[in-house]
């Protein structure tokens, strides 16, 4: 069992900066998980973990020891390449025995080892088959049992599930966890998805442009966004502008020509009397009908836009006064409003951040 | 970073010993022969040069194989940019079994072909004689006595036509037909459509074609040689080398030929450089395939037919007289056996001559297995400029005729410390073995470069990443991918090794070292059934290319075209 440790590490290629000062500590059997757009950089982090990128600068420690210049053999990191990398030439069974073999694992245990790890994966029944003849879902399963088997110290996987199809990847994403929760092995993934960061992850490093924005665990993520890019990447979120002051208990009150809202700073804390960005989550606005209740103390007048029945809720666009739209999530059952009805909206929570 | 000691050499000497390879074969004997020319009684002149311009013999040859290479590639182009038109723009019966026909021209080489065809065109020849009895002469015919230069353009473009047809077929392919859709659909009428539109598009897979074409015409020596058109640039070179003469006006005629084939190489990648601009708009739609008006069905019939009969009518000859028990003064051989063919076993020259091709051939392609993969994996795995430059040594054999090359080899190392080891007089089997190989490389480098583009990164990261060295990647997880690419490269590179003409007949100077070509020189010339005997290993040879070829696109499961191009 490791813990891995990335210290200031910083990669380039040519000129571009992919990775700028990354830090960040993984704990011995932890969950984690790098969170990103496209370009952020979160795939080359987990490839130089792997020892396949060099760094430019800082460290990556293993168990608190260094592996720079370690090559990618000699690491122990099994990894999970996002298109299952399955050697077509080999057999399923000699895909998962391909890193024991390697390893000179006598010809017994290394039976034994690789019907563990089909098992695991409940791909037990497909030993003998052709990579090519397995649906998407069974080679990315051989490809997590062939990186478990050889019982690597860091398991790291680069959007396993990104090939999939939605149903797929939530069935499958299940049991990734089951699997990395009963082997308890330290596991670093890689995902554009923030179902899956939220759903899996013991804490979560949200990536943009080549630094870590956020980290931590997945609820601090979403209640306590540290800036509204993070706000907007692991949950959705609407965003408008307004001038903040002080109120009590540490918090803000935000105006604009939607009315005042009441709101608390989760990441940096804006000047009394500043630009600012007030973020809403969709779920936590609730609507009354007519306009007739708004007033100073979070309840919005405004009118519906849209109305969108997207089966367990129901979206509702809101024009505001002032022009800015709100999207406010309802749960089925909630009291649905017809297009152009006068409606208000009562913000039930609300982030303020410096604009 | 640190890196151990064995990976740093490990990445370091297989380039080392590329660039030392390319430097010993490739670009030594290219600078000899500049030094040759050049370097007249120890100062650099241009006298070489004056005194050639002076040599009618010389002139008269340039102008003649430049003739040859401009009516083959002429001639050529004439007959395959409609037979191509035909093949992809119109749907008829027995497309495909005529399309393997008219291909079978290409596992024909025109040295063995050409013996055939003096067989039906000698004065007292089939058609002579046909002609006798059928009473429409009474003299015989000399065909080939009196222009040999028209048989030498007839060999050479029935043998290669099919390579600028395969050419255009792929460049006619690749046009995506809503680029036409879209010019129609301005108002384009179909003439103008095919000007601006789809001419430019095939114009570059034509030149690259082309130059192939022309480059082979200009300086091909198996054809001339059975003709006896001494006057042609590839049998100049070839009676220098043969007699070792280091006089500096041979050796400006060699680098012109050398320049002139170089230049025109380049003309063709650039044309090559463009296409590949062009082809990234590569349709997903399928070109519109026409039925045959009804109108034109008996002229396409006849054309066609007539088309294939000449085609074939080479290897007609040379399977006649192969089978052929006897053959004199009559239009069809009088008794058919297989004698001949027990000859290739039993007669000394030709008996050796296919033992020590098997030998050289299987060297070669040994050799450029290694120094393919080696070359591929550089410059598709490492990238940058030093795999770049490799591949494109290694293509430029592509462009560096086979006498030239031949010529080069024969004179370079002679009287250097490698003399012992590199000059024909003394033991030819290296130099015969690196000049098949260095000759074959493009094809070997060509597949292997394609195999290693098929496997992704990620199947050798994968491997590294469960434990094994990068020796162990290699070997389990990358060659046996490689394996169908290498094995294509490598059978075509063994059968064209097997046939090979210039280097041939030029770097086997004694009797127990002759390969095919040259045992087949030998034998035309030497014994009462020689012609026989030559064809039958002829026969032989074909076969052997023909399964080659087949079983090579076969694995790479691309076409032909794509093989032939600059």
């Amino acid at each position: 069992m490791t813990s891995v440790r990335i210290q200031a590490l910083s990669v380039r290629y040519g000129k571009s900066t992919v990775l700028d000062r990354v830090d960040l500590e993984v704990a011995d059997g932890e969950f984690f998980f790098l969170l990103g757009p496209s370009g952020c950089g979160k795939t080359t982090l987990l490839r130089t973990i792997a020892g396949f990128v060099e760094p430019a600068g800082g460290d990556v420690l293993f168990a608190g020891r260094s592996v720079a210049g370690v090559p990618p053999e000699r690491r122990d990191c099994g990894m999970v390449f996002q298109n299952y990398a399955l050697w077509p030439h080999l057999s399923v069974a000699e895909n998962v025995a391909f890193g024991l073999d390697v390893r000179r694992i006598a010809r017994d245990e290394k039976a034994r080892r690789v019907a563990m790890a089909l098992r695991l994966v409940r791909m037990e029944d497909f030993a003998a088959r052709a990579p090519a003849s397995l649906s998407g879902g069974q080679q990315q399963r051989v490809a997590l049992a062939r990186a478990l088997a050889v019982e690597p110290a860091v398991l790291l996987l680069d959007e396993p599930l990104s090939n999939l199809d939605a149903a797929l990847r939530v069935e499958l994403r299940g049991e990734i966890r089951e699997i990395q929760s009963r082997t308890g092995r330290t596991a670093l993934y890689v995902t554009h998805d923030r179902a899956e960061a939220l759903a899996l992850a013991d804490r979560v490093a949200v990536l943009r442009d080549g630094r870590v924005e956020q980290m931590g665990a997945p609820e601090e993520l979403y209640d306590r966004p540290a800036t509204p890019f993070v706000a907007g990447f692991v949950g959705d979120a609407n965003c408008v502008a307004g001038e903040a002051e002080a109120a009590p208990c540490g918090g803000f009150l935000v105006r604009g020509a939607f009315g005042a809202v009441a709101a608390r700073a989760t990441g940096l804390a804006p000047a009394a009397g500043g630009r600012v960005l007030l973020v809403m989550r969709p779920e936590r606005l609730r609507l009354a009908p007519g306009s007739g209740g708004a007033g100073g103390d979070g309840k919005l007048a405004g009118e519906v836009a849209r109305r969108t029945f997207l089966g367990e809720v129901v979206q509702h666009d809101v024009l505001l006064q002032g022009g800015a739209t709100l999207r406010v999530l309802s749960l089925g059952g909630a009291p649905a409003f017809p297009e152009g009805a006068a409606v208000t909206v009562e913000v039930e929570d609300a982030l303020v951040f410096p604009a | 970073m640190t890196r151990t000691v064995p990976a740093r050499l490990g990445r370091a000497l297989p380039a080392a010993l590329l660039i030392a390879f390319f430097a010993l074969f490739l670009a030594y004997p290219v600078a000899h022969v500049f030094r040759g020319a050049f370097v007249v009684d120890g100062r650099l002149s241009l006298a070489a040069f004056r005194l050639a311009l002076e040599n009618q013999v010389f002139v008269e040859s340039i102008s003649n194989s430049l003739w040859v290479a401009v009516l083959v590639t002429l001639l050529s182009t004439l007959v395959s940019f409609p037979l191509a038109h035909l093949f992809v723009h119109y749907e008829f019966r027995g497309k495909g079994v005529l399309q393997g026909l008219l291909l079978s021209a290409l596992v024909l080489p025109p040295f063995v072909a050409a013996i055939g065809m003096r067989q039906l065109f000698a004065r007292f020849g089939s058609i002579n004689l046909a002609l006798l009895e059928l009473g429409v002469i009474s003299e015989p015919i000399d065909f080939l006595g009196a222009n040999p230069l028209a048989g030498v353009v007839l060999m050479e473009t029935l043998h290669l036509y099919p390579i600028l047809f395969l050419n255009l077929i792929a460049a006619l392919a690749g046009v995506d037909p809503s680029l036409d859709e879209a010019a129609q659909g301005m108002g384009a009428g179909r003439r103008t459509r095919f000007r601006r539109v789809t001419l430019p598009l095939v114009l570059p897979g034509y030149f690259a074609g082309a130059v192939i074409v022309f480059i082979f015409a200009l300086t091909d020596l198996g054809t001339p040689i059975v003709f006896d058109a001494r006057n042609m640039v590839a049998m100049q070179i070839f009676e220098r080398a043969v007699e070792g003469s280091r006089d500096p006006v041979g050796y400006a005629l060699v680098l012109v030929v050398l320049v002139l084939s170089l230049l025109l190489f380049l003309l063709g990648r650039l044309a090559v450089a463009k296409k590949s601009a062009v082809q990234a708009t590569k349709g997903t739609v399928a070109a519109r395939v026409r039925r045959v008006p009804a109108l034109m069905r008996p002229l396409l019939v006849l054309g066609l037919g007539l088309l294939v009969l000449v085609t074939l009518l080479p290897h007609a000859a040379i399977a006649l007289v192969a089978f052929s028990e006897k053959w004199f003064f009559t239009v069809l051989p009088e008794r058919f056996s297989l004698v001949h063919f027990e000859r290739v076993l039993t007669d000394e020259v030709a008996f050796l001559g296919v033992k020590n091709s098997l030998i050289y051939a299987s060297c070669a392609t040994f050799l450029d297995v290694l120094l393919g993969v080696a070359i591929a994996w550089l410059a598709v795995r490492r990238g940058g400029r030093l795999g770049a430059a490799l591949d494109a040594c290694a293509m430029l054999p592509l462009a560096l005729p086979g006498v030239v090359l031949a010529f080069g080899y024969a004179m370079c190392y002679a009287g250097t410390p490698l003399g012992e080891y590199l000059d024909p007089l003394r033991d030819p089997f290296l130099l015969i073995v690196i000049g098949y190989s260095v000759r074959r490389l493009p094809y070997v480098v060509r597949s292997a470069d394609a195999g290693f583009r098929q496997v992704p990164v990620a199947f050798e990261e994968a491997a590294r990443n469960l434990g094994a060295s990068g020796a162990t990647t290699l070997r389990r997880v990358t060659l046996p991918l490689l394996l169908g690419n290498l094995l294509a490269g490598a059978l075509l590179a063994f059968s064209f090794a097997m046939l090979e003409v210039s280097e041939s007949l030029i770097l086997a100077p004694s009797k127990e070292d002759f390969p095919i070509a040259k045992a087949i020189y030998q034998l035309l010339g030497d014994i009462q059934f020689g012609a026989q005997i030559g064809c039958a290993m002829g026969v032989i040879g074909a076969a052997l290319l023909l399964y080659a070829l087949i079983a090579a696109s076969r694995l790479l499961g691309k076409s032909l075209g794509e093989l032939f191009r600059a």
